[in-house]
């Protein structure tokens, strides 16, 4: 953790999608955003090129990853709300080859749509935290504060445009405690090192926990580095967890963990 | 040709009556529905459909004089050669390069696509971007049973049933944006803009099949920024005032549409828009801070409101 402060910002919008990576034809969302999506989310924000048109129009030469990256940018995030989950139904087209584009419906039948149900977070309405140390960080507050977004940010999918509402920037404060504490975000049980229960289990019965592999440190390749469990509780309630280094106090906010 | 230069947002409404709006085909046809709240949905795939049925229909782009539209249907089919052949001409056309289907095809200048061309693979976020529709007032799926007019099989004596879904009435509302620093990499022209604005109005008013004829446009209202700005959800800033309760609703005669949050809204960002431009069928009532307004059909001024 190299900056002593952090943003705080809310995401939200009517839809969002954020696939796991281990499913393809029957995609399933993640609870909360994970942070490449995130990230993806900022960066066009500041307008970095996506990943397949990096340079093209060279408005921003730096590689989102680079920008992002596990060593400068830390995120914890917070569920505001109940996190809700739909089915849709999406009529996908076959895009693998030309052939197929061009005859949707050929006689033989091997091409043409799929239906596929798309699990689909509801009303999602997140609070980021991002602790970040980067020559952009003015760009981007100034670009939060005034809603100049250079691309649209979308939730997972394009269609799902998201609103993002600057909060502040606020001090980080150690955590003293070394107890159960009460977070307000998610966390990462993986980064929890105790002969103890990761959270208190007393917890449990008021409280309704969801838990996700989570890819935590995406690289230039889109190799993964570091996977983490994170829990998070559905309902937008707090969760009874013992801190780690990277657990913090925020004045007016609670305790966060970054993970 | 001019791209884009400047940011707009869209609001839009339409009405639907004794139709399907959208069908869900993971769920017999049924229109889409969010059961949480009893509204009816449709995708902004639907929306771009109609756009694009539009353009293909009436705007000329249909395949000839450079004007194509990519995301459409070419149907193979035993001894016509001359089906084969277009089809054949299209692959070739865009086998060439990404910049000739982006000079081509309108479709793709506005919505993006994905082309997996050997040399060449693209894949274009579109300028323009419409949210899920959504119906500003509560509704419900309604059974019909009817008969068909075919046999379900050989040595058949009577004819099969069908069953379809509708909804009785729904106004249901779209969001869209125009993003013009995504217009640069997509080249969407000026004169696009002004196509994808008729398209949704006149294409939803064009679809006359079956299950989608009753469909009406009702108001379409984009807002443009002079800054790389954008208010966001502007269909969740109306409010229906009606005397029936939702379900009840029928035609444009039992609601009025309240206007004051968005117009409120406006009025903030005011400094950010160039203006506004407006399109509204005469049979609409508008209500701001509980008294009537008018909307006419023009470009307004930031001032006018």
């Amino acid at each position: 953790m190299n900056s002593k402060t952090t943003l705080i910002f809310d995401v939200y919008g009517e839809y969002g999608h954020f696939r796991k990576f281990n499913t393809t034809t029957s995609p399933l969302t993640y609870s909360i955003p994970t942070p490449s999506a995130v990230f993806g989310l900022l960066g066009a924000v500041l307008g970095i090129e996506r990943e397949d048109s990096q340079n093209k129009i060279r408005e921003k030469k730096e590689h989102l990853r680079e920008v992002f990256s596990n060593k400068n940018a830390f995120l914890a995030i917070r569920p505001l709300s109940e996190i809700k989950k739909v089915n849709i139904g999406f009529n996908l087209l076959n895009t693998k080859s030309d052939n197929a584009y061009f005859n949707i419906e050929n006689k033989k039948n091997e091409h043409g749509r799929t239906q596929i149900e798309y699990e689909i977070l509801k009303d999602p309405k997140f609070r980021v935290y991002l602790s970040w140390e980067h020559p952009l960080k003015n760009e981007l507050i100034e670009r939060l504060k005034n809603k100049n977004f250079h691309f649209n940010p979308y939730l997972g999918i394009s269609q799902m445009t998201a609103n993002i509402e600057f909060v502040a920037e606020k001090e980080l404060i150690e955590i003293s405690k070394t107890g159960y504490t009460d977070f307000n975000t998610a966390i990462n049980l993986s980064e929890v090192q105790s002969e103890k229960a990761p959270i208190d289990i007393d917890f449990i019965k008021e409280r309704t926990f969801q838990v996700e592999t989570f890819p935590l440190d995406m690289q230039i390749d889109r190799t993964i580095k570091r996977y983490g469990e994170v829990l998070v509780e559905m309902n937008g309630d707090c969760v009874r967890a013992l801190p780690n280094n990277k657990s913090f106090s925020i004045e007016d906010e609670g305790n966060i963990q970054f993970i | 040709m001019e791209e884009i230069k400047n940011r707009s947002e869209i609001l839009f409404l339409f009405e639907i009556e004794n139709a399907n709006p959208n069908g869900d085909p993971l769920n017999e046809n049924r229109p889409r529905f969010d059961n949480e709240e009893n509204k009816v949905l449709v995708s902004d795939v639907r929306l771009k459909r109609t756009i694009r049925d539009y353009w293909f229909e009436y705007k000329g782009y249909n395949g000839s004089n450079n004007k194509d539209i990519f995301v459409r249907e070419t149907k193979y089919s035993d001894g016509n050669e001359e089906y084969i052949a277009s089809g054949s001409r299209r692959a070739e056309l865009f086998k060439e390069s990404s910049d000739k289907v982006l000079e081509t095809c309108i479709d793709v200048r506005v919505f993006g696509g994905v082309l997996p061309i050997k040399k060449d693979t693209f894949t274009f976020t579109g300028p323009v971007q419409f949210q899920m529709g959504k119906s500003l007032h509560q509704t419900e799926i309604i059974t019909e049973q009817g008969t068909g007019a075919f046999a379900s099989g050989d040595k058949k004596k009577q004819t099969t049933f069908r069953t379809e879904y509708k909804v009785p009435y729904a106004l249901i509302g779209f969001n869209g944006i125009i993003n013009e620093k995504v217009a640069t990499y997509t080249k969407m022209t000026n004169n696009d803009r002004e196509l994808l604005l008729e398209g949704i109005w006149n294409g939803t008013k064009n679809l006359i099949s079956r299950s989608k004829f009753g469909q009406n446009p009702l108001f379409l209202f984009t807002v443009n920024y002079n800054e790389p700005y954008y208010i966001g959800g502007l269909r969740q800033r109306l409010k229906i005032e009606s005397d029936k309760s939702d379900l009840q609703i029928r035609n444009t005669d039992d609601y009025k549409i309240d206007l004051t949050g968005l117009l409120k809204e406006i009025k903030a960002q005011k400094d950010k828009i160039e203006s506004i431009e407006v399109k509204v069928d005469s049979r609409l009532e508008f209500l701001n801070e509980g008294k009537k307004y008018n909307l006419e059909n023009k470009t307004y001024q930031v001032d006018e409101f």
